[in-house]
């Protein structure tokens, strides 16, 4: 009885809170969010055969089945570019190499999970055909995959296994360890093994009883299997600028021959009737399997390459050019049709001839995916549709204000630089006036013209005629009829997201589009930096914001030059993209930091440590600002657990060690993750109430770190909590039987992580909050150096959660003030809002009368998980990496830009809209109504007078 | 004989007015009675004095004498901050305001006996008690936590602590 009293409790009390939380209603979808699905980088795609002529008669449309670097299968519509289906394989593997697709007419074959699971796909639709589980652990060996007439041949780890096309399993063999493997099917339909370790290249042929037949062992010239191409029954290796032939087809192998060609070689591919095309940076040719050169297309830096039927491909940077395969005679070339963005250079193409034309897809070096129609015919080419790939590659995003706009400006202007004779001054504020009302009318002007369009074209009755006046307003803030500026409440943003290929997008946070994008190219190949702790970046500085309207906003990304990894700082306008200034350091990047203070023009100067731990400013920092710099501290952290303090010397532009300490971890214990609190943070509330009414003061120490290590040999998993300045650790706990993937947040006093408990075979919420007591050192300052006169308090306490995380983040706001929510990216799609009283260390177990009166939560282990909190409702979005959040000129409004393979934009409000009107609030209504009763009164007061007159006539 | 021939003859009556008291009722003496009244005229004086003081008093020590009323009425309006406490306290608050700014007026009708020198000690007695009123209602504020008299309550105007040392924490690159 008195456990389901309390359940009913409980529920009553949950009830009552999910009141609280703001789900959004059915017209609002899609209103203040855009999602957008990518499938990757591909690295293969398949055309439908024929697939014009197929469409024409079907009603179906034809597609383009496409395997991407992102671990993703997907069908895209060969006429529009959009995904008929995708299906996204394991995300978090370690050896990408292991991902094997085979495309056949029915279905797709997939090894995929490090090689753990086979799985096949029908074609047309995407669905599941069958799947079999290969091994328990997942493989760092090369895998090869092979479909046959009747058989799926799957090579993983060392193990060589048989299945039949419907999914039965024959037999399996062990196969001999190898850095690449391959199994391919000779025109005799026997089935070989090619396996190559240190040059060396052993062919086995598989036989049906489930043994090898070794056909030979030869060295070969190419260390890799990358190098080589099979043709029929003939192997092609290259080796700089040497082309080596093997011919599989006899009992033992012969060859290699060898056959040099003049040019280095870039890549082979094969043509019809068993010949081998070769290019070189400058030209493409082709020989027989013998090594006899049969023609040589010239032409300057060519791209990429491929063949079909009877032509041979080839783009280069400006142009396509279509080639007659049997002698390579010049059929047709023609300029690439320019496009909005600078194109990459193409890493690869895919080419499917038609009756009378070439659909050729051409996958750039910043993963933009472009179909290009050619028909020689009409001596035309043709750029179908593109997309930006890149996006489902993303590496940092951040959000930028848009400039002033010109109203706002032409404001600022008014009353910039009062020095002056009086007239002069009138004269100023008259022309700004002016210039301010002819802005006015112009946007009023412009308004009244789409309204009466889209009434011309849109009413039909009185419903819509209400409909289109209400959305009147939203016409203007269509993108193209106007520049790009701040709107009233700085909801709209510019997102500035770097990729892993070195491009850096600008892209429009009302809806998506890109804006603008920097090929980090044009400046040298570019690299994503590696962190000591095992991830890839390419980290973007805002270095002035565009709050100085006279002065452009300017940023930086960092990134190494892929050659010869020198650190390359790039400056630009986060606004137009536009490059300001190149740095080629000499050296390569150490460390890459944004200064807290201002320099000159009002430009937060890049801190650049280079690996001969020399320090180098970009901008140059000038002297009176370097002499009179506030003291600004580095801590150093590698994966054992060795911290090193050093304070940065602003004048000999060195580093000072100031204290190291080695945190004592495990011989097996590695630390993972190691996160300092925002830069720029908010914090409005100093302290916490108490029920007393007394104040629990925060800890909210600036330099604090967190860092954490796990082990997976013991199962677990300790945090730190570092002071960066002194080198104090501030806090350690230990989570045991804990283990990976973990997630931190950590910002203002608390810190909050995810983890995999073993123990509860679930996911758990960590939260810790550091208090300095009830009452508070130093309130005007805090200096790491003197130390508080109480130790801080640890507040800690810890949650189920039903779900997985993928990534987290915290909400953030212009003032601080607005209740935190944190964010969680889950592996079904979701993202997932839960609001900081939730997840409180201090949520008390027995709930007094005061503490209800306080509206305090009592502790319940779970945390609910309730499909109104997902802020992204059904849009789901998949393996996400990061959340990025920022705060909107609105103290309730936060925004939120999640990226993946999808990437996903939306505004939260952790406390609900307390600052603005409700969305369906009717201002067309309450006018009208308003009016009425103006009207109203006037008229029934003359109506009022009227009678009175008669009557006293009468 | 007409109507108007008529006439009354009033002299019988006057003069039996004139006449003593032959319709007063037995026992009614005039003369008597004002020597009463003439004798009584001391003693009432005495007792009226007495009487205004009391008044005064009563007066005086009415917000002192309401005090124990007014504690049971503000611990049943209970420490919640809703309309009907609140107005209680607000009540509460504002009468004895208002009756401190009118003593004068409250004592002037008594001030017209000879009792005049000894007001001050009641006015004193009467601000008193309307301070003690007054005091009850602040502490009743209190109870209800209305009063920003708590560190917490000041605590959203503490701005955040500057920083005295910056830190740089990003990755190191290999």
């Amino acid at each position: 009885m008195g456990i389901m009293k309390r359940i009913g409790i409980g529920l009553i009390f949950l009830l009552t809170i999910f009141k609280s939380c703001y789900s959004i209603y059915e017209d609002q979808v899609g209103k203040w969010d855009w999602r957008q699905q990518l499938v990757g980088c591909p690295i293969s795609a398949t055309f439908e055969g024929q697939s014009k002529a197929a469409s024409s008669n079907s009603q179906r449309q034809p597609q383009l089945v496409v395997v991407s670097k992102e671990q993703a299968i997907a069908a895209l519509n060969m006429n529009t570019g959009k995904i008929a289906w995708r299906r996204l394989q394991e995300a978090n593997i370690t050896n990408p190499e292991a991902f094997k697709t085979i495309v056949d007419e029915k279905y797709i074959y997939s090894l995929v999970d490090d090689g753990r699971i086979l799985r096949v796909w029908t074609r047309r639709t995407g669905t599941l055909s069958w799947q079999e589980k290969l091994e328990e652990t997942p493989q760092n060996g090369p895998t090869s995959l092979l479909a046959n007439n009747d058989e799926v041949l799957v090579l993983s780890g060392q193990t060589l296994s048989v299945f039949t096309k419907k999914g039965v399993f024959k037999h399996k063999m062990q196969v001999e360890k190898s850095t690449w493997v391959q199994l391919h099917t000779l025109p005799t339909q026997d089935v070989v093994l090619l396996s190559l370790s240190a040059s060396t290249l052993t062919v086995q042929q598989v036989k049906d009883a489930g043994n090898f037949l070794l056909k030979g062992r030869i060295q070969l010239k190419a260390a890799s299997g990358e190098k080589c191409i099979l043709i029929g029954a003939h192997m092609a290796c290259y080796h700089s600028d040497s082309l080596q032939i093997v011919d599989l087809s006899g009992q033992t192998v012969k060859g290699p021959s060898e056959v040099a060609t003049g040019t280095s070689i870039r890549d082979l591919f094969a043509l019809e009737n068993d010949r081998i095309g070769v290019r070189g940076p400058d030209s493409v040719s082709v020989f027989d399997l013998t090594g006899k050169k049969i023609f040589t297309i010239q032409e300057k830096n060519i791209e990429a390459a491929e063949a079909v039927k009877n032509a041979v491909i080839l783009i280069t940077k400006t142009q396509i050019g279509v080639y007659d395969a049997k002698d390579g005679k010049q059929v047709f070339k023609m300029n690439i049709p320019a496009s909005t963005f600078e194109r990459a250079s193409a890493t690869r193409i895919f080419v499917n001839q038609l009756k009378d034309e070439y659909e050729i897809l051409a996958v750039f070096a910043d993963c933009r995916v472009e179909l290009f129609v050619v028909n020689p015919g009409r001596n035309q080419v043709t750029s179908e549709w593109c997309r930006e790939e890149g996006l489902a590659r993303l590496a940092q995003v951040e959000m930028v204000d848009l400039p002033l706009s010109e109203s706002q400006q032409l404001i600022e202007d008014e009353f910039e630089g009062a020095a002056g004779n009086i007239i002069s001054s009138l004269i100023k504020r008259c022309v700004t006036q002016l210039g301010q009302l002819k802005r006015w009318f112009i946007r009023t002007l412009r308004e009244m013209f789409t309204l009466s369009h889209s009434i011309k074209t849109q009413v039909n009755s009185f419903a819509t005629l209400a409909e289109v006046l209400r959305n009147a307003g939203k016409y203007s803030h269509e993108r193209g009829s106007l520049p790009l500026e701040r709107d009233l409440f700085n909801l709209r943003k510019m997102i500035v997201a770097s990729s892993l290929d070195g491009v850096v997008y600008g892209l429009d946070s009302n809806d998506g589009a890109v804006i603008w994008k920097l090929q980090l190219s044009k400046v040298v190949p570019p690299g994503a930096l590696k962190t000591a702790l095992g991830k890839e970046k390419i980290p973007l500085f805002v270095q002035r914001t565009t709050a100085h309207y006279q002065l452009k906003g300017q940023m930086a990304v960092a990134f190494q030059n892929a050659i010869n990894s020198n650190g390359v700082i790039v400056l630009f306008d986060p606004i137009t993209g536009e490059i300001v200034e190149k740095h080629q350091l000499s050296r390569p990047i150490k460390r890459v930091e944004i200064l807290p203070f201002l320099g000159a023009d009002h430009v937060h100067s890049l801190l650049i440590l280079d690996d001969s731990e020399r320090i180098s400013f970009v901008p140059k920092l000038p002297d009176e600002i370097a002499i009179s710099a506030s003291p600004i501290f580095l801590m150093d952290v590698d994966p054992k657990g060795n911290l090193d303090g050093y304070k940065v010397n602003f004048i000999e532009k060195r580093l000072v060690k100031q204290w190291h300490t080695n945190l004592g971890l495990d011989s097996n214990e590695r630390i993972v993750i190691s996160q300092g609190k925002p830069a720029h943070e908010k914090v409005h509330s100093q302290g916490r109430v108490l029920i007393d009414r007394n104040v629990d003061y925060k800890y909210l120490n600036p330099n604090l770190v967190a860092l954490a290590s796990v082990d997976t040999i013991h199962q677990q998993i300790s945090l730190f909590l570092v002071d960066s300045v002194t080198g104090q650790l501030v806090h350690t706990a230990k989570l045991l039987k804990a283990s990976p993937p973990i997630h931190l947040v950590h910002c203002e006093n608390w810190l909050a992580y995810a983890y995999w408990s073993d123990r509860g075979r679930r996911t758990e919420i960590g939260i810790m909050e550091l208090y300095e007591g009830e009452e508070k050192s130093n309130k005007q300052k805090f200096d790491s150096l003197v130390p508080t006169k109480t130790p801080p308090s640890v507040v800690a306490q810890s949650y189920i959660y039903a779900q997985g995380v993928d990534a987290m983040a915290v909400s953030e706001t212009e003032q601080g003030l607005t209740n935190k929510a944190i964010l969680f990216a889950l592996p079904l799609g979701g993202i997932h809002e839960v609001t900081r009283r939730f997840i409180d260390a201090t949520r008390p177990l027995e709930l007094t009368q005061e503490m209800r009166e306080e509206m305090m939560i009592p502790y319940m282990p779970e945390i609910p998980v309730a499909p109104e909190d997902m802020v992204n409702y059904n849009q789901t979005v998949y393996n996400i990496r990061g959340i990025k959040t920022a705060p909107a000129g609105l103290e309730s409004t936060s925004l939120m830009f999640a990226y993946g393979i999808d990437v996903f934009f939306t505004r939260l409000y952790p406390s609900g809209t307390f600052d603005i009107l409700k969305d369906d609030f009717d201002h067309l209504l309450i006018s009208v109504v308003l009016l009425g009763l103006i009207l109203g009164s006037i008229i029934s007061k003359r109506i009022a007078r009227s009678n009175a007159l008669n009557a006293a006539w009468a | 004989m007409s109507f108007l021939d008529c006439r009354i003859d009033y002299t019988p009556i006057i003069r039996q007015s004139k006449l003593d008291n032959q319709l007063s009722p037995p026992g009614y003496s005039s003369t008597g009675t004002a020597i009463q009244q003439h004798t009584d005229g001391e003693h009432n004086v005495e007792q009226q004095e007495q009487l205004a003081r009391k008044r005064a008093w009563d007066v005086a020590m009415g917000p002192a004498k309401a005090l124990p009323m007014n504690m049971f009425m503000m611990y049943m309006a209970g420490r919640s901050v809703s309309i009907f406490p609140i107005m209680m306290v607000a009540m509460l608050l504002w009468r004895p305001v208002k009756a401190l700014f009118s003593v004068g007026a409250t004592f002037k009708p008594l001030e017209d006996e000879r009792t005049t020198g000894s007001l001050l000690l009641h006015k004193i007695i009467f601000i008193l008690g309307n301070f003690a009123t007054i005091g009850l209602a602040i502490y009743k504020v209190h109870t209800m936590g209305l009063l920003p008299n708590t560190p917490s309550d000041w605590l959203e105007f503490i701005p955040q602590a500057q920083r005295v040392q910056y830190n740089l924490v990003s990755d190191t690159y290999v």
